[in-house]
């Protein structure tokens, strides 16, 4: 709370810095919304004063964008993570900024690391981003690319430096930051807006309630894998006086996909001017090399049966008598995905992909085989959700569909579709009865006895919670199987699945025993299973 | 599929030009879901189903978050351990669950995954409580903050699932009425035996149910609607069911109540519904006004046993605070209104926008009472005044007429010769950001919610009071709050308050011992 006679002769001088340098867009009546917010959450002299802020809290995160659901209907109730033990340090003087979290799914998920509250230590310095793993004292650290994307979150420098600016008091002050420029002054539904361009690059626009002149949201965009890209929305709410300054109680962060609630924040506590960490990167953190962005690892080949192979991304490849057809695409780079497959038949142009499912980690990279002509084959309820994804813009970071846009070709499966000519039979069948995903379809080579999914044995060897799923589609069609080429692990025997899942029931049992021993009503629990 | 669906509506609304042939393509609709469901005979003879999954209730109908605004995070309350028994043989449903917050509570129940035990046997609604005992059920109109409940809502969550949605359309006794259209579905309307209208929408390729919709009371907003949408349908047996519903209310859209399926079991040993002897020998019970009884807190200042804290001025009274429900702060409204001869109240203070809080604000708005509330509640409170019932009449509907409102910023004061009494507000707390307390300064007198006494078990916000005591120099000797009881002394409220900062202490303790990272822990506090 202290400070020092050198860091307010500096913020003083900054202050004026910036009240000169303001003065004369001030002139330009722009960046007296810039004022008149500073004014608002405390005065100028109270923000700038401000060298770190603390947030405690917790909060909720939407899972996959709400592409997880149970369907890929809008109607399809959303599945959460919860998000707690949450900090999030904005060390302004520095600039840097740390992101600390537990995470559990509220929902049950296949493997542990969906329950297990694992710590989430995530910091930003400067232009490094940079993870740190383990405990206290034996902390390993990481550094992240610019840009880095799963399924359930984009992460990287990037993202990090706008959630930093997810916060209404490090906003402004970047914002008025002669560092960054201001452009764009309007309204929109009632705020001011103005966009904030930083030294880096980056780009956000700030808006500011009319009446209040309180920061009301600031906004973002993101490249995404599956939609192609985001723009993120993060509303402030509830103003409490912290110190000296207002701070929003409550935070959400929407997405244009749907309107969707991406993530939340309830606040329990700021810190203002606390003793924080040193957040500076390591130096081993600073001398190793940026992780490329997107970066697919080399991707490698296994023979499942004659002119079925599984690549290492987990897409398997059908070999036709004039063309390719994959089962799933396993990696946000479907084109290199695409071209791995051409390479093991050259000549034999990939003109299909079967999507298992909607769910966001098994559609990746489906926007490039659109692009690239390929025709997708899903459950016919899954069509819209693609043609959603297939429809999106991604004009601020082309991405492969961006530029070369094509119309989506889809053929539907209903109950069973037979991809067949003279070299190869491929039956595709609706996974029925999955409760992880209601509009699954799997695949069967009936002449090779090999079967092709994705999450309905496979999702992860930990705990099954619809153990059955597997073998009550081999019963119900009546399918013979020697082995199976699944997405999420490496080829297997019949026999070496069932084993697993039975494991992973008991395991699962055992997990919900455990829960139920400290008082907890786990989601998903009891095990629903007839054979296991 | 769209030029099939499209052609599909465009038939029926030509077909729908006639009213009895409307009906009838109503009928042979619901006989063709009920063959898309399995088959006609098999939805028919199907003796009970029982779902089993888990849920999440949106807290308070979504009006329970940080603020007002429609922007505010969504806090919820997870329903794990969640069964639905649709009795269809007897006519008998099972609602039961078990509920925990997935934000702190300040009462111990809001965490303890306490069974809920909810049956309706035709039209008897009873619950089963936690000792085997057992409670019959009458109808609490749109009493609740975070539920209704009545013998007809019971009916409702038995018929928001397609199949006995569908099975209730089929029943003789039943009325089914003229076929529409809405956004490429078929609507049709039914109205059950016991008299309850609900709709039913059907996608025109499928067959299928894609929501049941049905309208209930709701003190905060006069009358909801409910659409309960029905998706990912799945073999079960031989019928197809849905593994995900999702219940949206037409305030906001607010997602109110989903369930995730894990099973279902058909025709299986379900336990015997029935209502016992001692519920059907228990007359229904009936609302009825609370008796409410005042008990001096200081000079001209009385707190009402609903909650509700009385300040009388010159030639008015203004209420602290509209809690619980419409009936209730029409009955504290009057009670009031004896305390004084000759003396009304005008005005009526609502400390937080919260549900439970403003659970009788629409009965002082028909009173014509002006609402006094921060200045960032006038848009909910808006939104809902705004509302009309005319389904389910409450006593704005029936004395229709606008919200007054007046604002507060950081501080109001009301003063005349004979009272004062300052409005704050009540500054960080983390609880509900927009939220005002009373200060009689001459009495010595404050008048809060929640700020130190939503709950006796857990002080999760612990500082405020005596945060905000502080930075406004108060002096108070009387605590007249909403929730708990009149405090005579500054010491009781302290120690109030550290005995909750202690429970909630050792609740974070004992759940990071399980490896729970409980939302809210750990708790801050610099004062205790």
């Amino acid at each position: 709370m202290k400070i020092s006679k050198t860091i307010l002769i500096s913020f003083t001088a900054c202050a004026l810095c910036m009240s000169n340098m303001l003065y004369a867009q001030n002139n330009s009546g722009r960046s007296q919304i810039l004022f008149d917010a500073a004014e608002a959450l405390g005065g100028l002299e109270a923000i700038n004063a401000v060298e770190n802020i603390t947030l405690i809290g917790y909060g909720q995160r939407l899972y996959q964008y709400g592409g997880g659901g149970i369907t890929a209907s809008k109607d399809a109730p959303l599945k959460w993570q919860a998000v707690n033990d949450l900090r999030r340090v904005y060390d302004i003087e520095n600039t840097r900024y740390q992101q600390l979290e537990r995470r559990n799914f509220l929902f049950p998920f296949a493997s542990s690391f969906g329950h297990n509250f694992a710590l989430n230590n995530q910091v930003l310095d400067g232009e490094i981003a940079y993870d740190i793993r383990g405990e206290s004292g034996n902390e390993q650290y990481s550094r992240q690319p610019e840009w880095n994307t799963n399924i359930l979150t984009v992460d990287g420098a990037h993202m990090r430096r706008m959630w930093m600016m997810n916060n209404p008091i490090v906003a402004l002050r970047t914002a008025m930051n002669e560092s960054a420029t201001l452009t764009n002054l309007r309204t929109i539904d009632d705020v001011d807006a103005l966009d904030v361009t930083l030294p880096e690059g980056d780009e956000f626009t700030l808006a500011f309630n009319k009446d209040t002149h309180l920061p009301v949201w600031v906004s973002w965009a993101s490249p995404h894998v599956n939609l192609g890209q985001i723009q993120l929305t993060t509303y402030f709410t509830g103003y409490a006086p912290f110190d000296d300054v207002l701070l929003p109680l409550g935070y959400n962060t929407k997405i244009d996909w749907r309107d969707h609630d991406f993530f939340k924040i309830y606040v329990d506590n700021y810190l203002i001017n606390d003793d924080i960490a040193d957040l500076q990167a390591p130096t081993n953190v600073r001398n190793s090399p940026s992780i490329e962005e997107f970066s697919t690892p080399e991707i490698t080949t296994v023979l499942v049966g004659d002119g079925v192979w599984r690549l290492s991304t987990g897409t398997i490849v059908f070999e036709f008598s004039d063309h390719l057809t994959l089962f799933e695409l396993g990696d946000p780079d479907g084109t290199a995905v695409i071209e791995a497959a051409r390479r093991l038949v050259p000549g034999k142009p990939v003109t299909e992909v079967i999507i298992s499912h909607a769910h966001f980690d098994h559609v990746r990279g489906i926007r490039d085989a659109v692009s690239e002509g390929l025709t997708v084959i899903g459950r016919r309820n899954n069509e819209g959700i693609i043609q959603e994804m297939v429809d999106r813009d991604a004009a601020d970071y082309p991405d492969p569909l961006e530029l070369n846009p094509m119309p989506l070709k889809y053929i539907p499966v209903d109950e069973h579709l037979r991809l067949q000519d003279s070299q190869m039979i491929v039956d595709v069948y609706w996974g029925r009865a999955n409760t992880h995903m209601a509009d699954a379809v799997f695949a069967h080579v009936p002449e090779q006895a090999i079967f092709v999914e994705g999450d309905m044995a496979t999702a992860a060897e930990q705990w099954q919670f619809w153990g059955d799923n597997y073998l009550d589609n081999i019963e119900y069609y009546d399918l013979e199987v020697e082995f199976i080429a699944p997405v999420h692990m490496p080829v297997m025997t019949h026999e070496a699945v069932v084993q697993m899942v039975g494991e992973g029931v008991q395991r699962a049992r055992e997990l919900c025993a455990a829960e139920l021993a400290k008082g907890n009503y786990f989601a998903g629990c009891p095990i629903q299973s007839k054979r296991f | 599929m769209n030029l099939f669906r499209n052609f599909s509506v465009v038939f029926i609304t030509l077909l729908s030009m006639s009213t009895v042939s409307a009906q009838q393509n109503a009928i042979d609709q619901i006989r063709a879901s009920a063959e898309s469901l399995g088959g006609l005979d098999k939805v028919l003879s199907v003796k009970n189903i029982t779902l089993i999954g888990y849920g999440q209730w949106a807290y308070q109908y979504g009006g329970g978050n940080i603020s007002g605004d429609s922007t505010a995070p969504q806090k919820w309350n997870a329903a794990n351990d969640l069964r639905r028994v649709y009795d269809l043989e007897n006519d008998r449903f099972q609602l039961f669950e078990r509920r925990n917050y997935l934000f702190p509570f300040a009462g111990a129940f809001g965490h303890n995954f306490a069974a809920v035990n909810q049956v309706l046997d035709g039209e008897v609604a009873y619950n089963i409580n936690a000792d085997g005992s057992y409670r019959r059920i009458g109808d609490t109109l749109g009493q609740g903050s975070q539920r209704a409940d009545s013998p007809r809502l019971r009916r409702y969550w038995m018929l928001s699932n397609p199949l006995t949605a569908i099975r209730t359309a089929l029943d003789d006794r039943s009325q089914v009425g003229e076929i529409t259209t809405e956004n490429q579905l078929f609507l049709i309307p039914v109205t059950t035996k016991e008299g309850y209208h609900y709709t039913i929408g059907i996608d025109p390729v499928t067959n299928l149910p894609k929501f049941v919709r049905w309208i209930n009371p709701q003190d905060n907003m006069g009358q909801l609607s409910y659409t309960v949408n029905f998706t990912a349908y799945l073999p079960f047996n031989n019928f197809l069911l849905p593994v995900g519903y999702n219940a949206v209310i037409d305030w906001r859209e607010i997602s109110y109540m989903k369930i995730y399926v894990d099973n279902y079991f058909i025709d299986s040993a379900i336990a015997d519904l029935s209502a016992p002897a001692s519920v059907l020998a228990t007359p229904e019970p009936v609302l009825s006004a609370p008796e409410i009884e005042a008990t001096p807190v200081a000079e001209h200042i009385w707190r009402l046993s609903s909650g509700t804290t009385v300040f009388e001025f010159e030639d008015h009274l203004v209420l602290y605070e509209m809690y619980g429900n419409q009936l209730q702060a029409n009955a504290s409204i009057n009670v009031a209104n004896s305390l004084v001869p000759g003396k009304s109240a005008t005005h009526a203070i609502i400390s937080h926008h919260h549900s439970d809080h403003t659970g009788g604000f629409r009965a002082a708005v028909a009173a014509g009472l002006t609402i006094i509330s921060r200045r960032a509640n006038e848009g909910i409170l808006r939104e809902w005044a705004e509302r009309r019932a005319p389904n389910f009449p409450d006593f704005l509907e029936n004395n229709w007429q606008e919200m007054k409102f007046l604002p507060v910023d950081e501080h109001l004061r009301l003063s005349d010769n004979l009272m004062t009494v300052d409005l704050y507000w009540a500054r960080e707390n983390i609880h509900t950001a927009d939220l005002i307390f009373a200060h009689a300064p001459d009495q010595k007198v404050l008048s809060e919610a929640d700020i130190a006494t939503a709950a006796f078990d857990y002080q999760w916000w612990a500082d405020n009071y005596f945060d905000v005591i502080d930075y406004y120099n108060l002096d108070v000797e009387i605590l007249s709050p909403v929730h708990q009881y009149i405090m005579e002394s500054p010491n009781e409220v302290r120690e109030f308050v550290q005995g909750g900062v202690d429970r909630v202490r050792a609740l974070c303790a004992e759940e990071l011992a399980k490896g729970n990272y409980f939302p809210g822990c750990p708790v801050q506090t610099e004062r205790f």
